[in-house]
Parts: C-alpha cells; sequence; structure tokens
C-alpha cells in the first residue's frame, strides 16, 4: 500500500486531488469511525481547496487520484505534530 | 427471434425514486485492496447484487433505482480498485478470477445464499463469469449491453468506432504520436501505468471521454463530463486497459464456452441496437448460445443504462423477475 509505505519510508506522496496536484508529507493514515480512509499530512505544495497551499491537510484516500510514492524523503514529523492527536479511529499507519 | 419495440407502443418505465443505504461497509481483501458495499432496500427483501462496469466504472446511487426498495434487498459495491474502493485504480492482484472471488466473499459476508446478478456492460461480462463459476448462487441473471470482451470486440472499441463517432476517435487517438497509434492499446496502457499524474490523468481523461462520448444514441454532455472527471477517468481507464491486455484473465472464449451451465438460470438480455460501444453481434452471438435466456432488442437505444427504452426494459426485467424468488 502505497500510502503506509511512504509513511513507514518517510517519503514524499505526490497525488492528484481535487483536479489539482499535491505534494505531502504523510503523517497519519487511518479510519473515521465510519470507516472512511483518512490520510493527515503537511501539504508542502499544490492545489487548494482552503485557499492555503501549505500546511496540514485532511485527505479522503477513495479521492486520492494517482497516488506516488516519490524518491523524496522528509526528516520525520512536522514540530506541531503530537502522535496520536487526530480523528483516526483506528490507525494502519502512523509516523 | 428477439422482442423489438418497434410495435411495443406501452409507455416508457421511470426508474424507483431515490434511496439511501440502510447499511455500509468495507471489506479487506487481500492487500492492498479494500471494498466498499452497501446494501438498500428492504433489509428481509429479495437480494440482488448489482454489477458495474468499465472495469473500473464504480457505482453510484442511481444504480439503486432500478429494483423495487420494498421487495429487494439491494446489494451495490465497488469492484477492487474502483469507485469507493481503495486504492483507486489498482492494478496489483486486478483480475476477472478476483472479482469473481470478492464477490463471494460479500455475498457470504452478507449472509445470502442465492441472489439475483445485474449488470451491463463489463458488468454482463462479470455476471457471466461469476454466474458459470457459481450457477448454483443465481436466482437470476438481467444483462444490457453485452460485452465478451474478445479481440474483435476490443479492436472494434479501439479502432471500428472510428467509423461512427470520427470526432470523438480524434481526440483519443491525437494525443498518441502516429508512430505508436497502430497500437493504442499498448499505447495507453504505458502512458495509464506511468508513476508522472501529468502523463496518466490526461491520458485516463482522454481515454474516458472517448467512450462516454460513444455510450448514448443522442449526445449527453451529462455523462461525457461525469466520465471526463478524474477519478471516474483514473479508476476505469486504468483498470479496462489492464483488462483488454490480459484478454480479462480468462482462457480464449471461455464465457461463452461454459454458457450451457447457465441454462436453467432465468435470465434476460437487454440490447441497444445502436450500442456503438458494446455493438449488438455481442448479444447475438451469447443468444444464439444460450437460446434460454430473454433476448431484448430495444430499437432506439445505444449503450448506457439510461437510455429510456433501456432503462424502461430493466426496470420491467426486475419487476418481471419477482416471480422467479
Amino acid at each position: 500500500m502505497a500510502i503506509a509505505d511512504a509513511i513507514r519510508e518517510r517519503r514524499i506522496l505526490r497525488f492528484s486531488y481535487g483536479g489539482a496536484l499535491r505534494r505531502v508529507e504523510p503523517h497519519v493514515y487511518g479510519t473515521d469511525r465510519l470507516g472512511q480512509e483518512l490520510l493527515l499530512a503537511w501539504q508542502l505544495g499544490g492545489g487548494s481547496d482552503s485557499g492555503t497551499s501549505v500546511g496540514w491537510k485532511t485527505f479522503r484516500v477513495p479521492e486520492m487520484v494517482a497516488v506516488t510514492v516519490t524518491s523524496d524523503s522528509f526528516t520525520g514529523p512536522r514540530p506541531a505534530y503530537k502522535r496520536g492527536e487526530h480523528v483516526m479511529a483506528k490507525v494502519i499507519a502512523e509516523l | 427471434m428477439p422482442a423489438d419495440d418497434r410495435s411495443n407502443k406501452s409507455p416508457l418505465l421511470p426508474l424507483f425514486a431515490p434511496i439511501e443505504p440502510y447499511q455500509s461497509g468495507h471489506l479487506d481483501l487481500d492487500a492492498p485492496h479494500r471494498m466498499y458495499y452497501e446494501q438498500s432496500g428492504n433489509p428481509r427483501g429479495v437480494p440482488v447484487v448489482f454489477l458495474h462496469g468499465g472495469p473500473g466504472a464504480g457505482a453510484s446511487a442511481v444504480h439503486r433505482q432500478f429494483f423495487d426498495p420494498a421487495f429487494y434487498r439491494i446489494v451495490v459495491f465497488d469492484q477492487r480498485g474502483a469507485g469507493r474502493s481503495t486504492p483507486l485504480g489498482c492494478l496489483e492482484n486486478n483480475t476477472t478470477p478476483a472479482l469473481v472471488s470478492d464477490i463471494e466473499k460479500l455475498r457470504e459476508t452478507l449472509g445470502i445464499e442465492k441472489w439475483f446478478v445485474f449488470g451491463g456492460s463489463w458488468g454482463s461480462t462479470l455476471a457471466l463469469a461469476y454466474a458459470e463459476h457459481h450457477p448454483q448462487r443465481c436466482l437470476g441473471l438481467i444483462l444490457r449491453g453485452i460485452f465478451l470482451c474478445r479481440k474483435s470486440e476490443i479492436d472494434w472499441f479501439l479502432y471500428g468506432i472510428k467509423t461512427l463517432f470520427p470526432e470523438a476517435w480524434r481526440a483519443f487517438a491525437e494525443p498518441i504520436p502516429e508512430a505508436e497509434r497502430g497500437d493504442l492499446l499498448t499505447a495507453y496502457y504505458k502512458r495509464l501505468t506511468d508513476a508522472d499524474p501529468k502523463v496518466s490523468v490526461p491520458a485516463a481523461k482522454a481515454w474516458s471521454t472517448y467512450e462516454a462520448s460513444c455510450s448514448t444514441l443522442l449526445p449527453n454532455p451529462g455523462l461525457v463530463a461525469d466520465f471526463g472527471s478524474e477519478r471516474i477517468a483514473y479508476g476505469l481507464s486504468r483498470i479496462e486497459a489492464h483488462y483488454f491486455m490480459h484478454d480479462i484473465f480468462l482462457p480464449g472464449n471461455f464465457l461463452l464456452d461454459n454458457v450451457r451451465r447457465l441454462a436453467k438460470i432465468p435470465a434476460t438480455i437487454v440490447q441497444g441496437r445502436y450500442d456503438i460501444v458494446c455493438p449488438v453481434f455481442s448479444a447475438d452471438d451469447l443468444h444464439r448460445a444460450w437460446p434460454e435466456a430473454g433476448y431484448e432488442i430495444v430499437a432506439d437505444a445505444g449503450h448506457s443504462a439510461f437510455e429510456p427504452g433501456i432503462r424502461s426494459r430493466l426496470v420491467a426485467a426486475t419487476e418481471k423477475f419477482k416471480a422467479f424468488a
């Protein structure tokens, strides 16, 4: 699974979402209480629905198109990130 | 002889009213696949499973509306790699035998012993493959826009359609350099499986838009826009090309060679005369091999399940099949 692999290997993910290309540092991949798959990530750049192209974003995994694990790595969690503080009911992979 | 609706003056039947599922969930398949499913209608009703097209098109809310929700327990799911199943467009272990076993896994999970199977286009292909492997699980089959995925049908899709839709075909072929157009399937497969979304996503949109543009008797811009959306296009084009490249992962002519296994199952075939995506010759071949199945050619319809005459015949079929429950 590309998303879990990217978290494990600390690789930047690239995909298209809402019609725009994104590059993100994936932090937590899991499911919410309804079983919907979500990804919490720090977006490095690309498109945005909210008007902010850099920052924390939660993505609905079934809507992520052309997900690719890039060869670019990142060093680890963003300073503001607190492990366990997220909306996931079940965690599949976490930094 | 098939019934031909030129003589049929009865009014067209509408779809049933929109409904919401009473339950939905996900099944973990072999990694990395996770499959979305939902149930709507009557929880104690007669089960029917809806098989969407493509492969890779995914199902949508309107597909529930072919069935009387007071009578049927309506099971809709997205085949691996399609729609709300994840990962979207994933080709790993994505084969016809895998899809057939996913249907069985879903049936067992839901505690269903037997069900009706309803599918159009690729959904008809998969319905035949499923029923030929598990005839004892099928109460009946309702099939539309027959696709047997033979070489003649794939060649027609890639090149033959040019005869009737030259504009759509040019929009499909022209992004591919002329030197590669002799094998459009390989050329597209290469681009659709490229790791760079800037390559794969435009190829996906071109493929999917081409298919939608040729799916209806009269132009349907809404359908073309839907198919051209990134999510539908990506799942549909990649999985279709993958199945076409691999002869749907079944031995040659498997579906016709094994159709006698279905001889005792109530079945009906609904086919648009002007279906350009899945031309009538395949429905004709199927019906000659399986004359026990009902066969209706809709005289004024193309491929889509939502062509008025096809929609009406499909609803009439689900009503008629209540008697076989």
